[in-house]
């Protein structure tokens, strides 16, 4: 919200810029014409001796727009001004030149000088004094008065009067179209010109983005690989020597390092899944539910206590189905690995069983992940999504397995819902939506 | 098939971390897995071997337990070299990666490679010989 604000001021101050710059750019050049009017103005002057108008019109004429200019510099009101003595010189060239017919171009002129400055408005001031003028003059002229200056025409009729001001007033009307269209064609060129920027300032965004992400990655995967390679190496060292030995004690302590070893590695390994799981992004790739389940059992069954649990599964998929392999993967091996970890020693037959089945119109995945171990009380079942929440001190997990499994399943749109009675089992419930593209 | 025993006559390791390769050839060992047992610390130092007896089929390993990560050449790269080596390496040889990763992109990738025949995470045990014992012959039989 703030940065969108902070957006449109930085496009607003573009606008400003861009409106500073026609100003000064169009009061340069309304320096040349405004100094040749008067220039002309005494040159006029040679032909009828008309110098006291030359220089007492066109002196306060030519000062008094500098002055409203350096008076109110910030308002717009010297261009007004402006408008009306380019229309007053109109009538001072008309004047002087005993009413010669082409001195009304000063009228066309003066509007088109107008159009730099991008205002339409401006044409107002001058439409309104070539109006006043024409009507006045004509009728002073033609009403017999002496020394009033209008046409060189014997005799004006009302007809082309009306012609004469129509198409005055055609020019001042199309002059002001083109001031409007300059500037909304500028405005949306600049408009144009900000989006493009901000485009190419997300692209670069975007592109560091990515680059740190790639990197991210390439990190996790050398320290999970740096990490776990000599836990790994210790593992099978442990496991040789337990087969090895003869000794009783030295088996039981090969057990004992054993599982501290293997609590390390699901540590790192955990915390690997964290970091991919927020990082990466969701990918979208046919499932094959029973080679899933079939793989993550199958990695399980090596896990301390795995081969004493009965894993079973019962995939039944009628419809292709697609979704993120590896966090699918993360979520199974977590839920099974917890489901073989809490099993019931006081059953003889542990059990764990993982069905998955996609009920018609295909758009969500069901697994269930049951098992008859030592259950959950209803207190701690809200706690076990928590991070680092452990039921007991003699939870052997790192305190992230439930909460990656959340988390993942958040990233996916998925749900889990939990059943535990303790004693009896658990039994976990997901739904995770197909993403198929159609 | 009549069963042999050991079931193997040469049996390669390629590892850059000598407690795996050491590891690798107690278990070959102990489990009476293999006559013979070659180490490699580097992939090049292999490539080599396997080119220089080419013409020996008995010298040529029926099994290579290849790591991933390694200086220098790294598994990957070795299966690129390997795959260029004539028929030696398709007839006698079963390349089974063995490796701390357990990154799906290097699974995947070794599973579409067609001269890897198994992946395997460390570390090695008896159980997992067993496995690659079956592929094997599964492989065997197949040709």
């Amino acid at each position: 919200m703030e940065l969108a604000l902070a957006e449109t001021a930085i496009q607003s101050q573009h606008v400003n810029d861009f409106g500073n710059q026609i100003k000064n750019k169009s009061d340069k050049l309304v320096n040349y014409f405004i100094l040749s009017y008067f220039l002309i103005g005494l040159f006029f002057a040679t032909f009828y001796d008309t110098w006291s108008i030359a220089l007492y019109v066109g002196l306060p004429l030519i000062s008094s727009y500098y002055v409203s200019k350096m008076a109110l510099p910030n308002s717009n009101f010297y261009q007004y001004l402006l408008s009306v003595v380019l229309g007053l010189f109109m009538a001072q060239f008309i004047f002087q030149l005993h009413g010669m017919f082409e001195m009304h171009f000063f009228a066309f002129v003066g509007a088109a000088v107008l159009i730099t400055y991008q205002n339409w408005k401006l044409q107002i001031p001058i439409a309104i004094v070539v109006g006043v003028h024409h009507a006045l003059f004509a009728y002073l002229q033609f009403s017999g008065i002496k020394s009033v200056y209008f046409t060189q025409l014997p005799y004006m009729d009302i007809f082309t009067f009306v012609v004469h001001f129509i198409l005055a007033c055609s020019i001042f009307f199309l002059c002001g179209l083109w001031a409007y269209d300059f500037k909304k064609y500028s405005e949306r060129h600049i408009d144009q010109t900000f989006e493009l920027g901000k485009l190419q300032q997300n692209e670069e965004q975007n592109k560091k983005l990515r680059k740190t992400n790639e990197e991210l990655d390439k990190f996790a995967y050398s320290v999970s690989h740096d990490l776990r390679a000599p836990l790994l190496s210790m593992q099978g060292l442990i496991e040789f020597t337990e087969m090895e030995t003869e000794e009783e004690l030295t088996k039981v302590h090969m057990v004992m390092l054993k599982e501290s070893v293997s609590k390390l590695d699901r540590f790192v390994s955990d915390i690997l899944d964290y970091s991919r799981n927020s990082r990466l992004k969701v990918r979208s790739e046919p499932i094959d539910f029973k080679k899933l389940v079939q793989s993550s059992i199958e990695q399980l069954a090596y896990m301390n206590g795995g081969k004493f649990v009965d894993i079973s599964m019962d995939v039944e998929c009628g419809c292709s189905f697609f979704s993120d392999q590896h966090r699918l993967m993360v979520v199974l091996n977590n839920l099974i690995s917890n489901a073989i970890r809490y099993k019931n020693n006081a059953d003889p037959n542990p059990k764990v069983k993982v069905s998955v089945s996609i009920p018609q119109p295909c758009d969500n995945a069901l697994i269930v992940v049951e098992d008859n171990g030592i259950g959950i009380s209803s207190e701690n079942q809200a706690k076990i999504f928590d991070m680092f929440y452990r039921v007991s001190e003699q939870s052997a997990g790192s305190g992230l397995g439930l909460y990656i499994v959340k988390e993942t399943l958040d990233v996916l749109n998925g749900s889990i819902q939990i059943d535990s009675v303790i004693g009896r089992g658990t039994k976990f419930i997901l739904t995770i939506p197909n993403n198929n593209a159609e | 098939m009549m069963e042999k025993y050991p079931p193997f006559d040469l049996v390669m390791v390629i590892d850059d971390n000598p407690i795996d390769r050491y590891l690798c050839s107690a278990v070959v060992k102990k489990s009476q897995w293999a006559t013979s047992f070659l180490e490699f610390d580097m992939a090049t130092k292999a490539l080599e071997y396997l080119k220089e007896h080419a013409d020996q089929p008995e010298l040529i390993p029926q099994i290579i337990f290849l790591d991933i990560n390694m200086p220098g050449m790294n598994g990957f790269q070795f299966l690129e070299e390997a795959a260029k080596l004539p028929i030696v390496i398709e007839r006698t040889c079963c390349i089974v990666m063995l490796t701390s990763s357990f990154n799906h992109e290097d699974r995947d990738r070794s599973a579409n490679n067609p001269i890897v025949k198994d992946f395997l995470n460390k570390p090695l045990n008896q159980a997992k010989l067993h496995e690659v014992e079956l592929v094997f012959k599964k492989q065997f039989s197949i040709n």
